[in-house]
Order: C-alpha cells, then structure tokens, then sequence
C-alpha cells in the first residue's frame, strides 16, 4: 500500500491584518470579503475583538452626549451677522446683549419682588438711589441703585438653580478665565475663598447696565451661595454709591476711575458689598449675614488688589 | 441655484453647518459656551474671508479648519498647541482605577490633535482628503493619527491599549514611548 497521498490543495495565505484594516473593519471601509475574514480573525481572538468594540463604544458614546445638538436650530445672530459686520462692526457685547433682554426683564421683575422687603421699601426709584443712612461698622447703608440692585438681582435669579447655576464650572476654571477675560477685556481670574468657607462653582457672562458683567459663584459647605459681580462700567456704581461711607484701606491713587468705600446694600434676603476698584466695579452678594458677607469682601479685595 | 448673493452663500452655511461646527466645538472645547463662542466667530471669520473657499464642496471642511483655530485660540492658556508634532497625553491619575472617565474628561485629556481627529471622523463621515483639508494634515497622515487617538482615547479611558495576545496585529507605526 502506497503511503503516497496526494497533497491538498494549496490555498492562497490570507494577508495578515494590519491595523489600518481592523480600523476600516470598525468603520465599515472593506470589501465584504475582507470583511469576513476580519470577523473569522477576530473571532479567535477575543482580545482584539474587545478592542475593537471599544472603538465602536467611542463612537456610540460621543454621539449619545452630543447628538442633542443636532436638534438645534441655528441662532438668528449668526444669520444676521453677515450685514450688520459688514457695514458698521459692532460690539460683540451690545449684541450680546440684545439676546440677554429676556434676561434683563425676568431680572427686573424677580427685583421688584425683592424691593418689598428691605430697608429701601419707601419711595420711588430716586429716592431710593439717594439714600444713604449711616450704618454700624463704619460702612454706609445704601439702598441699592443699578449696580448693586443687579447684582443683588443676578444674585437671586442664578444661586438658586439647580440644574445650570454657571455657565462654565469650576472644573474649566482656565476656560472660564479665558472666556471672560476676552470679553471683559481684562484679566478675569476670580478670587479663591476657601479660607472662607467657599468653593469657586464656575461663571457666566451678564448684560450689565453699558456692557458685559462677569458673574463668580461660590458655595460654602451648608449649600449657601455667594455671587462676584464685575462690572467695566462703573459709572452707576458711584451714583448709587453716594459720598459716604468709610475709606477703603488702601485706595489706589491715579486710578483712572476714583476708589470707593465699601458700601453695604439690601435687596430683599440679598445682603451686598459693592466698591470700585480702579476701572472695575465689584459686587458681592449672598444670603449670608453682613458681618461675614464684610469678611469675605475684605478677602476678595485684597486677592483682587494682590500682584497675580 | 445660478446665482447666490455672498450673503444668501454665507447664511448657508450657517444652516447646514452650525450644528455639525457647534457639536464639534464642544467636544473639543469641553464647553458649552465657549463651544458658542467658538462658531459666533467661525463664521464671523468664514465671512470674512468667505473669498477663499473656492470649492463649495469644501465647504464643511474648510469651516472646520476655521473652527479649529478658534476652538484651541479660545482654549484655556494651559491648553496644548496645534504644532504637528504629537504630544504626549496628558497624565490620567485615575485611569488605573476602577471609577471610568467620563468620554468629556477623557476627551479633554487627549492631545487637541488627537481630539480634533476623532471629534471629525465620529461626526462627519467626510472623505479621507477632506478631513486632510479640515485638519491641515496630509492625506496619508490622517488614518494613521486617527488610529493613534483612537488608542489614546482607550487609554485615557482606562482600557489597556494593547490585550494580551494583540500583538499579532500590524501597527501602521511604531507608537511613540
């Protein structure tokens, strides 16, 4: 018996896999042939196979966080931009805000409501922005006017919500400086106050009363918020701020706006140190007693004031 | 359409592309808002210099490569540059452990190249020349890159880049120590 056996057939060596083609396996991109015999490869081994599947999940997992997009409609902004930029540049910031009235209105509303119960009930508006009672401590009790009034007002419309209470969280805090630096123009790097029981949450640019309004968010340990408002437009800081009131410790002479006193307001529950700094007014706002509220304001002057 | 008005062309872009700019400018910006920002100036640029576009078929692609600069422009100043040469990942101290990064964290952990090309590849299914076009890198460069940062968004993710007995598979290049 013969033990001469006649030799299978020679089949053509499948190519081995290279990378690029388990990536055009992932996408899609093969021939179906090929593509079967990526899928028979993977199939003895499975750790490849895993790793596949990890690229696929990839995919699957960035378009579930940011598909929801796609069910946007384009700003009428962008539309429009084309003409207007074209014949007469605008600010970007008196654009902005046009978009932020709605903001402006639910914030005039929410301050109306908060006027009925602070120190500055009586009276209309120019009273109110007149009225300058001495107070305890040396500082000087105002009833709010705009700036204050704002900043007590965005205090009270954004440190209650839950769901989006900044715009740009802490976590982006490089971000959030950056962002509102450019449109603030100015280096915009919020104070820390941990110290002070208060954790910096994050950020988000208002319409103030001639431009653009930075807005800090802190919140201490019992839940309690506390808001920095910045403004670049300081003139109404100085008509609301009045003339009296307490020197600051350490006002900065050829300032090119004059240095103001801490002042201390009331907007309803919304406690308020407000001063001018150079060419930035500051607001600090929160439900917190005033002595503390005078604490944190010390603080956040003196990092503001400090070489950075 | 025969005739389009620069203006009408430019508002077309606006509504076929805003989506597509905004989505992706927030996967590599991280952030919302900035990610607004980021296209309010985009197309204000894209107007701008609407002159260059040539081919209105490029048109994706070429507002992506604008996008592109404002979205690392705007980055936080710690942010790595656009040089071509790859940077390294940026160190994940908890990838080793159980708790998964989200894809946002893990995505903001990548090198903006590497982000840049997975944001493009998993949101546009765009012609390889076309992402070449959007990225500003040769063709031949583009699946290369592409696979490099599919690794690195599994590894700052937390998944070993190579499982055991992978090693039978060809790397298109040796990847960088």
């Amino acid at each position: 018996m013969s033990t001469d056996r006649p030799s299978p057939p020679t089949l053509p060596p499948t190519p081995p896999v290279t990378e690029a083609e388990l990536h055009a396996f992932v996408d899609g991109r093969l021939p179906a042939e090929r593509e079967a015999e990526i899928a028979a490869y993977l199939a003895a081994r499975p750790d490849d196979a895993q790793r596949v599947e990890a690229y696929r999940a990839q995919k699957r997992e960035l378009h579930a966080l940011f598909d929801p997009v796609l069910d946007e409609q384009p700003p009428q902004r962008l539309l429009k931009s084309a003409r207007p930029r074209a014949v007469s540049p605008t600010p970007w910031y008196l654009q902005r805000l046009a978009a932020g009235l709605a903001i402006a209105v639910i914030s005039g509303a929410t301050g109306w409501g908060l006027r009925g119960v602070g120190p500055g009930t009586a009276g209309d508006d120019a009273a109110r922005m007149a009225a300058v009672q001495p107070a305890p401590g040396g500082l000087t009790l105002v009833s709010a006017g705009g700036f204050a009034q704002r900043a007590a007002v965005a205090h009270a419309v954004y440190s209650p919500d839950v769901r989006r209470p900044v715009e740009v969280d802490a976590a982006h805090e490089d971000q959030l400086v950056a962002w509102l630096s450019k449109r603030m123009g100015a280096p915009m790097k919020p104070p820390h106050l941990q110290a002070q029981g208060y954790t910096l949450e994050g950020g988000r640019l208002l319409p103030g009363g001639q431009g653009p309004v930075a807005q800090f968010m802190y919140r201490n340990q019992q839940g309690s918020k506390l808001t920095l408002y910045v403004s670049n437009d300081v003139a109404d800081v100085g008509s609301a701020a009045g003339s009296g009131g307490a020197a600051k410790p350490d006002a900065k002479p050829g300032a090119k706006n004059a240095d103001t006193a801490f002042r201390f307001a009331q907007e309803g529950a919304v406690n308020v140190f407000y001063w001018v700094d150079g060419p930035f007014g500051y607001a600090l706002s929160s439900d917190a007693d005033r002595s503390v509220l005078a604490r944190v304001s010390a603080e956040v002057y003196q990092q503001l004031g400090a070489p950075r | 359409m025969l005739f389009q008005s620069a203006e009408s062309r430019y508002n077309q872009w606006v509504r076929d592309h805003y989506r597509f700019l905004l989505r992706s400018a927030w996967a590599l910006t991280g952030s919302r808002a900035i990610a607004e920002d980021v296209v309010q100036d985009c197309f204000a640029n894209a107007w701008k210099h609407r002159e260059q576009l040539r081919d209105a078929a490029l048109a994706r692609a070429w507002l992506f490569q604008i996008m592109r600069r404002a979205a690392f422009r705007q980055a936080a100043p710690g942010m790595q540059s656009l040089d071509d040469d790859e940077q390294p990942e940026q160190a994940a101290p908890d990838a080793g452990l159980d708790d998964k990064l989200d894809v946002v964290k893990a995505l903001a952990r990548l090198a903006p190249i590497h982000r840049e090309v997975l944001v493009l590849f998993y949101f546009d299914d765009m012609p390889t020349a076309q992402m070449a076009e959007a990225l500003e890198i040769a063709p031949g460069t583009v699946l290369s890159r592409l696979a490099r940062a599919r690794d690195a968004l599994k590894q700052v993710m937390g998944v070993p880049v190579r499982a055991p007995g992978g090693a039978q598979v060809t790397p298109l290049r040796k990847t960088p120590s």
